[in-house]
């Protein structure tokens, strides 16, 4: 089942467990893979038997009517799913073709490799500063306090938010607002250096106007970033991303170009959910 | 772009083995982290399993008591009396001196008088009396023999207990009265047995006469009386700060009230019962009855806060439906609310009573510290409860005080084992139904 | 009778009005065609019927019982002789105090003088006629209520209105017995308090380093100069309560971050309840433990170290002294004991700590520990700090185990070595036992209940206030 292909679209979704991704769900030379992966909260089965490929510096994006598993989905990614006690994964998932779920990979390195920027924006009750510099610390990344300031300079500038807030690093960043916030986020991945970077719903508790600039920053970081993007709006995954992956009822149904996914998709519930049938 | 990825990759190569430069030392530090906190449980743990292993290694010998099975011979000439003698004539008898020939005959060995002192202080120095009481209860046994069950005194006690056949000198008892004991043991007229004693009596001077029953008695009186006492109040202004109370500053500054009240150091509450219900109204030292207002102040807090949390529980939705029928706000409450808040309330209550049953420095301050003897009948009667007693064992320089007061521990315990089990019973029901 | 007798017959009373009331309502109900044409239902009438009997009832009861004593007192007072009236207040009070001995039937006339025979004559007939008067009048009463109540129920009347309203004023008078109890302890501390200023200087009081208010009493009655300087049950409380600090804060806290951030379900539901064990144990259980089993090994292990230094020309250890009731033995013990409340307290505080932080962190690659350490604790330090306060309060109030391990030694030094006295230890000692009325030895009881009262209210509002700052953060 390797090789996507196109089926009867009806038939694949009403056989649980045993279906087919529509598009193309599989990549050469690709970041991260992902194979026959199954996820279960207790027993209730939240994504079932996925296959997907994440490309080298590619923006991908999961969309799907909430509750479909996208968030479930992205925490594999970096193993987030292992700080809840009833989630299990299963299948085969691979970072640079190493296992991200064998004994040898430390989850600790596993999640600075590929970072996560949440739903709500989450800033520790710290300063800026310390926001930026809390995983740089952790991660032991400089030797001493210019470094230290020079990487957090970094970041903010590579996040556009250096010049908003330079002369107000030691404020709380909980003072800052919803957009400064989730940018913050960002720049506290990066700080750490990661491959790739997971986000959930970045845009979601924020205004519109502040949604622009985050997404301006998302297609920057494209550059240097695979990035992984969880959105609930259309527009967004066509502004962001290379690729759509749809996801329904924690099967991933379809995966194409995103132009295609949104002027042409192959699958019946990708069109029902792009033209607003299912939400 | 291009050119930016080969900028960029090199850069998180040198960050990722910065990072897993430090793993190994982050792990280690995890570790470590994890195992003071085991560390610390393991400790609070500890600290419950060796306080209970304390306790009852200190008080278990308490439960029995050693008696010397002797054969009396009741003669009535010692005596001066006949199996016809009115109590009166018993009651005049000296028994005392019965007593004592009998034991030097039985031990001539005992020459000196500190000799003779140590024979007669292996029993209990009541012993003249319990036998006059035999007597009494049938006369018929003058001129006969008797095997008495004699009680050991205290010394003798601890002796039998811990140091027969050691040179432990635990027991401050004299060589002459070791060897006597030892005797005794050696033909085989020392017996352990259930003490009862313990159960029936009250304090006593004397270690092998005390018991806990006066304040076993003088517990449950104040207890009863804080019972009556705190849980209607509590109930009521549960319930009128939940259900009626309007929104404003008087009721709010209730609320603060009951907060503090919460926190204050019991012993402040001795200080106020001190100050107003003896010195103030005049009401007696030392008895339940005070005893019960103290403690229904201070567990008034603890009660009406759980059963407010409890009315809270109470889903809006029912008291809309009793509204909806046309019933009062009052008879919603009483028909509705309160039969369904009532197990939260009486989980509160007995949690609030575990708490009184326990609590001893506001009882020393309103009196209930007298060495009384008599088992309070009334709760205007002179009283101690438990815990007072257990204060009062302790203070003792007797080494079988040390045993007592750790019985008397473990039978608060398990009064206090059973009350919380209850709350916790109660509690786990009404998860259930809800 | 006996008041209980007089309760009962009240009860029995109450209950028959209740009977009574439900017949009136029904037979005022029969001419108008049925209970349906009344206004509230007979139990309504029944139980006002009821209420109008017992209210008044135990009114008599409750007035006669405070009163009658006063009253008898002022009357005796009268036929006392002259002299006598102008005794102070102490020596009256002794000499009533035998007069109410000798009616009771304790001593003679003869041993405080025939002068005072018509006093005690006089209490002797006031006792009988209050004690035949008070049951009658009570019963007069109860019955008038009860006759007033019966007429009291017409059609027309809404009973359910007026027994109601009765409810509802019974509520209110409750939930105001919070008040009057706060309002009972300020004015009982800060009375005897006063008095105590008067007899010894208040700056004398709070910044004296001398404690032995045992000395006083012999030198002088009218009270003492200099020995009742508070500053060293100041530093044995505080020293005390640090140790015990310094057990329970860690391990409180460390158990609480492992039990709600580590341990499994199945652990926590042993460990929790387990670990409660230790706030259920009464503090009088804590105190023997204390002075009968941690006192005694400390001073075995101090002693066993002194020798080893002596042995091992060690000097400041076979310098070792270690007191038999030691503040060591005390703040450890103690210690253990609030172990319990800061671990709930800081569960609470933690696990109000947003996930959301707690996936920032892990999703950034810090473990576990560094997470806790560096974003939980820090957010959640206010909340902790909150039930810090609040357990210092616990620990300063603490009394049992301190009377019963910490001894009486008004030291003033900071070696948890040495014994110590603490506030609350100071508070029990003066007042148990024989006092004498109004010395400033009973007094100063008050004078340290004050000074307690003030500390533990004023951590306790700051630590709840700390605390519902916190939480409001969170909300
Ligand atoms: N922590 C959890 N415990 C149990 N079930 C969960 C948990 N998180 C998510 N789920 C379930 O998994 C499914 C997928 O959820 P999620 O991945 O959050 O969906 P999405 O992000 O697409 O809205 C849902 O049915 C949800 O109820
Ligand atoms: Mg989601």
């Amino acid at each position: 089942m390797n090789t996507a292909q196109k089926t009867n679209p009806e038939a694949a979704v009403e056989i649980p467990g045993k279906y087919q991704t529509v598009g193309h769900p599989l990549l050469d030379d690709p970041k991260m893979t992902v194979r026959s992966t199954s996820v279960f909260y207790a027993e209730k089965q939240a994504i079932f038997d996925v296959d997907l490929d994440i490309g080298k510096n590619e923006v991908i994006s999961m969309i799907g009517p909430s509750g479909c598993g996208k968030s479930t989905f992205l925490r594999c990614l970096n193993r987030m799913n292992d700080t809840i006690d009833i989630c299990r994964v299963e299948g085969d998932l691979r970072l640079d073709d190493e296992d991200i779920y064998s004994k040898k990979i430390d989850v600790v390195e596993l999640r600075a490799r590929v970072g996560m920027v949440f739903q709500k924006p989450n800033p520790f009750p710290k300063s800026i500063y310390e926001n930026v510099a809390y995983g740089a610390r952790i991660h032991g990344l400089t030797d001493n306090k210019v470094q230290l300031d020079e990487l957090v300079e970094k970041s903010l500038v590579r996040c556009g938010l250096w010049n908003e807030v330079k002369d107000r690093l030691e404020e709380p960043a909980t003072g800052l607002s919803g957009g400064q916030q989730q940018r913050l986020c960002i720049a506290r991945a990066i700080a750490v250096g990661p491959e790739v970077i997971l986000m959930d719903e970045p845009c979601s508790a924020l205004d519109p106007i502040a949604t622009a600039t985050v997404e301006e920053l998302i297609h920057e970081l494209s550059e240097n970033f695979t990035i992984a993007i969880v959105t609930h709006s259309m527009q967004q995954a066509a502004r962001v991303s290379q690729r759509t992956a749809y996801f329904h009822l924690g099967k991933l149904i379809e995966v194409n170009e995103t132009s295609q996914v949104f002027t042409n998709p192959e699958h019946k519930l990708t069109e029902e959910y792009i033209t607003g049938r299912i939400g | 772009m291009t050119e930016q990825i080969t900028e960029a990759t090199p850069m998180k190569d040198t960050t990722r083995s910065l990072r897993e430069a430090r793993l190994k030392k982050r792990h280690a530090a995890e570790k470590r982290f994890q195992w003071y906190g085991r560390l610390s449980i393991a400790f609070g743990i500890a600290c419950v399993l060796f306080l209970f292993y304390d306790i009852i290694s200190k008080g278990h010998g308490a439960f029995f008591q050693t008696y010397i099975n002797m054969e009396i011979e009741f003669d009535g000439e010692k005596l001066g009396l006949t199996p016809d003698s009115s109590e009166e004539e018993i009651r005049a008898a000296s028994f005392n001196s019965f007593f004592k020939k009998t034991l030097r005959e039985k031990y001539p060995a005992a020459e000196t008088r500190r000799e003779k002192s140590q024979l007669y202080a292996v029993f209990t120095s009541d012993m003249p009396l319990i036998l006059r009481d035999m007597v009494i209860a049938d006369p018929s046994i003058i001129g006969t023999k008797q095997t008495v069950s004699m009680i050991a005194d205290d010394d003798t006690d601890v002796y039998v207990k811990h140091a027969l056949g050691t040179d432990s000198d635990i027991s401050r008892m004299g060589d002459f009265q070791r060897s006597i004991v030892d005797d005794l043991h050696q033909r085989g007229m020392i017996e352990k047995k259930f003490n009862a004693i313990f159960f029936s009596n009250s304090d006593s001077r004397e270690p092998e006469l005390a018991g806990i029953r006066g304040a076993i008695t003088g517990s449950f009186l104040t207890l009863m009386v804080t019972l009556l006492m705190s849980f209607p109040i509590a109930v009521a202004t549960a319930i009128y700060l939940e259900e009626f109370a309007p929104t404003n500053k008087f009721t709010d500054f209730i609320e603060v009230n009951i907060n503090n009240l919460a926190a204050v150091p019991s012993v402040i509450f001795g200080l106020l019962g001190l100050a107003v219900f003896i010195n103030f109204f005049g009401m007696p030292r030392s008895v339940p009855m005070v005893g019960g207002f103290v403690l229904t102040l201070m567990t008034l807090p603890t009660i009406i806060i759980s059963s407010r949390a409890s009315i809270k529980a109470v889903p809006p939705s029912i008291r809309e439906a009793a509204m909806g029928m046309g019933a009062s706000k009052v008879q919603t409450v009483i028909h509705h609310v309160l039969p369904l808040a009532m197990p939260g309330m009486l989980t509160g209550t007995i949690i609030g009573m575990a708490q009184a049953l326990g609590e001893t420095a506001p009882l020393l301050m309103i009196g209930m510290v007298a060495f009384i003897v008599d088992v309070p009948g009334s709760v205007t009667d002179p009283a101690t409860v438990l815990p007072v007693q257990i204060f009062l064992w302790s203070d003792s320089p007797e080494r079988a005080f040390v045993e007592k007061t750790s019985a008397a521990i473990m039978v608060l315990l398990t009064f206090l084992i059973i009350m919380n089990s209850t709350a916790v019973w109660l509690r786990k029901r009404l998860e259930r139904r809800w | 009778m006996s008041i209980t007798s007089l309760l009962l017959v009240i009860l029995l009373g109450t209950v028959a009005a209740y009977f009574l009331g439900d017949a009136r309502s029904r037979q005022v109900a029969k001419p108008i065609g049925g209970v349906r044409h009344l206004a509230a239902l007979p139990s309504y009438y029944a139980s006002m019927v009821s209420l109008w009997a017992l209210i008044p009832g135990l009114a008599v009861v409750l007035f006669w019982s405070i009163f009658d004593g006063p009253i008898i007192e002022s009357l005796v007072r009268g036929v006392l002789p002259i002299e006598t009236k102008n005794l102070p207040p102490e020596q009256f009070g002794l000499v009533m105090s035998q007069i109410h001995n000798i009616v009771a039937g304790v001593g003679s006339i003869e041993q405080i003088g025939l002068e005072y025979q018509p006093a005690v004559q006089r209490l002797q007939s006031l006792e009988k006629v209050s004690s035949a008067w008070m049951p009658i009048l009570t019963i007069i009463v109860l019955v008038l209520g009860c006759l007033m109540g019966l007429a009291a129920v017409t059609a027309k009347r809404n009973a359910r209105y007026s027994v109601e309203r009765i409810f509802n004023i019974t509520l209110f008078v409750c939930s105001s017995i919070a008040i009057f109890t706060t309002l009972g302890i300020i004015l009982s501390v800060l009375f005897e308090s006063l008095r105590f200023f008067e007899k010894v200087p208040f700056f004398d009081f709070v910044f004296g380093t001398h404690w032995s208010p045992q000395i006083a009493i012999r030198a002088d009655q009218t009270g003492a100069s200099g020995s009742f300087g508070v500053i060293p049950l100041i530093a044995g409380t505080l020293l005390i309560s640090f140790i015990a600090l310094l057990i329970a804060v860690p391990i409180g806290l460390m158990s609480a971050i492992y039990l709600s951030e580590y341990a499994s379900t199945r652990v926590r539901n042993i460990v929790k309840p387990a670990l409660e064990v230790l706030a259920g144990v009464p503090t009088v259980v804590y105190g023997f433990f204390a002075a009968l089993t941690v006192a005694p090994s400390i001073r075995h292990w101090g002693d066993a170290a002194r020798d080893w230094g002596a042995a091992n020309d060690i000097a400041w250890l076979a310098g070792l002294s270690v007191s038999s009731e030691s503040a060591l033995a005390a703040g450890i013990v103690m210690g253990i004991m609030i172990i319990p409340f800061v671990s709930s307290l800081s569960d609470d505080v933690i696990n109000a700590v947003p996930q959301s932080l707690r996936n920032g962190s892990f999703g950034l690659g810090a473990t576990q520990s560094e997470t806790i350490r560096k974003v939980i604790f820090p957010a959640a330090l206010p909340g902790i700090v909150g039930g810090v306060l609040l357990a210092a309060s616990r620990a300063i109030g603490e009394t049992m185990i301190v009377v019963m391990a910490a001894g009486l030694a008004a030291n003033l030094t900071i070696n948890p070595l040495e014994a110590v006295t603490t506030v609350t230890v100071q508070i029990v000692t003066l007042l148990v036992g024989d006092q004498e009325f109004d010395s400033a030895k009973t007094l100063a009881a008050f004078a340290l209940g004050l000074f307690l009262f003030v500390i533990t209210l004023a951590l306790n509002v700051i630590a709840l206030r700390v605390v519902k700052k916190y939480r409001e953060q969170y909300d």
